[in-house]
């Protein structure tokens, strides 16, 4: 077990160095990532100052709030892109590229979907060594909500992932299955990464929402960074452990059949 | 035939080849629509009866139409590029007798084509049996017109964004930026009624205001007949503006372009 999990801590390691040297072969992706990233946030921020300029006093929320809890979502959301986005598997599948996953040492799932996009790389590093201090420094929370915070956010950051993760194994009974099933909730949670949560009201009535995971991050992890009572927090753990076994039992089961009736040819 | 009208044809097939695209290109809006209505109903409780000038059932018709018009995007233009270059298949364009970009425009306003008679008829059922608005006849032919020159616009400023792949590997973090804009600056996310006067003023030096904000302002009659002809000739103008550069990137870019294989 022990080696299983240094091996992948190796894998990943190793995709990490990958994904940095081809940044570095090319500057100018590196430096046209950093510029989009950069007006990214600063849309995004306008739009933020917009909507708390106008709405914050239903949320509770000034610009400091808004900065973390965009933060917050734009670490959940890429890292999902990082690790999801490098890889087309309804691709792979079609063009039987999927045998190089297959015969590699490991699991093949893990094999798969352990990847890095150099880009969303940037991306991750931008929000975690400015825009997260910027945003601590402004609105600094306690150690309690930090903890809470920082396991929700893990929790929730999981969630998301696995999300795509099942969607993707879908492909194998269908072509471009993922691409029905995960974009969905990708195009949606754009909403939900400018809109927090909380300001769609009661979360009792709206827990539908939580297909989206990026969802949890306004009525979540932002009440227990700020210490603030949160709304129904036992249903909301509820909801994310339950997709999560949902997904993370499909996954297994898709996999397994779809593993023995897949035939690559090339 | 004309090469260009195959294109276009080709474009029109490939939108209707896969099932997959058209139960996403209906579904996915229809999802963000939900989602848009649970976020305001939220709002509006809270806020009351008028946010931006919009009752809360224009505020359900304008997220309607701004994010069925937000499906029109065509982003996947600069993946197209990229694609095209880093695959060497461009040749196949320098090789033929056409303009690589008239056959792009050609190719994609085709793939559209289907799509916009979808979204206009989408949002003409959702608005009026759904939240039950009654349009102005005179603003749903504008809206109509509107669409198209919407299509070209996103059409130009894509393949604008896409012919960077002559410099650079990967474009699709700045298709990601512009989408963005287009989400926040051209009022798919938040009506522009609701950004402070300045800010608006600046928006309509750019093109992003007379994107969703406008058509949906168009759509509910909050604009006149001729305030919209005028958006149309700013968006039509910023469109060939966008065309133009594209052309000067191609010339610039092929002459530093190297292809490998056989």
């Amino acid at each position: 077990m022990n080696n299983k999990v240094t091996h992948y801590a190796k894998y990943f390691k190793r995709k990490c160095i990958l994904a940095y040297k081809r940044l570095i072969e090319y500057r100018a992706n590196f430096l046209a990532a950093l510029l989009s990233q950069t007006s990214y946030t600063a849309i995004v921020l306008i739009f933020g100052w917009i909507l708390v300029g106008n709405f914050g006093e239903y949320l509770n929320w000034g610009f400091a709030q808004y900065l973390i809890f965009y933060a917050l979502q734009d670490i959940i959301s890429t890292s999902r892109g990082a690790i999801i986005s490098a890889v087309d598997f309804s691709q792979m599948l079609k063009t039987g590229e999927f045998n190089q996953i297959l015969t590699r040492p490991g699991n093949p799932l893990l094999n798969l979907h352990l990847n890095v996009d150099e880009i969303s790389l940037v991306f991750l590093g931008f929000t975690i060594f400015i825009l997260l201090p910027v945003g601590l420094y402004l609105y600094p929370p306690t150690l309690l909500g930090a903890t809470y915070a920082f396991f929700c956010c893990f929790l929730v950051m999981f969630l998301d992932i696995m999300v795509h993760i099942f969607a993707n194994s879908f492909n194998f009974h269908a072509k471009d299955a993922s691409n029905i099933l995960s974009k969905p909730v990708k195009e949606t949670s754009y909403i939900f990464r400018s809109y927090p949560g909380s300001i769609a009201g009661d979360v009792q009535k709206k827990i539908f929402l939580a297909i989206i995971p990026i969802y949890f991050v306004g009525t979540l992890i932002m009440p227990l960074y700020q210490g603030a009572p949160v709304q129904k927090l036992g249903l909301q753990l509820a909801v994310i452990t339950s997709l999560l076994f949902i997904f993370i039992s499909g996954t297994i089961v898709n996999w397994k059949i779809g593993l023995k009736k897949y035939e690559g040819y090339g | 035939m004309n090469p260009y009208k195959r294109f276009f044809l080709l474009g029109f097939k490939k939108s209707i080849e896969y099932k997959a695209n058209i139960i996403n290109h209906i579904s996915i809006p229809l999802i963000i629509i939900v989602a848009f209505y649970v976020i305001w109903e939220g709002i509006y409780q809270k806020a009351g009866p008028i946010i931006g000038g919009l009752t809360f059932e224009q505020m359900t018709v304008y997220f309607v139409v701004t994010t069925l018009m937000h499906g029109l995007n065509s982003e996947y233009i600069t993946k197209q590029i990229d694609t095209l270059m880093s695959s060497g298949n461009i040749v196949n364009y320098m090789t033929r007798p056409i303009n690589f970009l008239g056959a792009l425009f050609f190719r994609n306003f085709g793939q559209n084509s289907v799509n916009i008679l979808v979204k206009f008829i989408l949002v003409l059922l959702i608005s009026t049996i759904f939240v039950q608005f009654s349009p102005n006849k005179m603003h749903i032919l504008l809206f109509l017109i509107y669409l198209p020159v919407f299509v070209l616009f996103n059409i130009a400023l894509y393949s604008t964004i896409g012919l960077l792949s002559f410099w650079i590997t990967k474009t699709w973090g700045i298709s990601d930026l512009f989408e963005m804009i287009q989400w926040v600056l051209g009022g798919a996310l938040l009506p522009l009624t609701l950004f402070p006067e300045a800010f608006q003023g600046i928006l309509k030096l750019t093109p992003f205001y007379y994107l969703q904000f406008t058509a949906a302002q168009i759509y509910l009659s909050q604009i006149t007949t001729a305030q919209a002809l005028v958006s149309m000739a700013i968006l039509i103008g910023w469109s060939l503006f966008l065309l133009v550069i594209a052309a000067f990137m191609i010339k610039k870019g092929m002459k530093k372009l190297e292809i490998f294989g056989g």
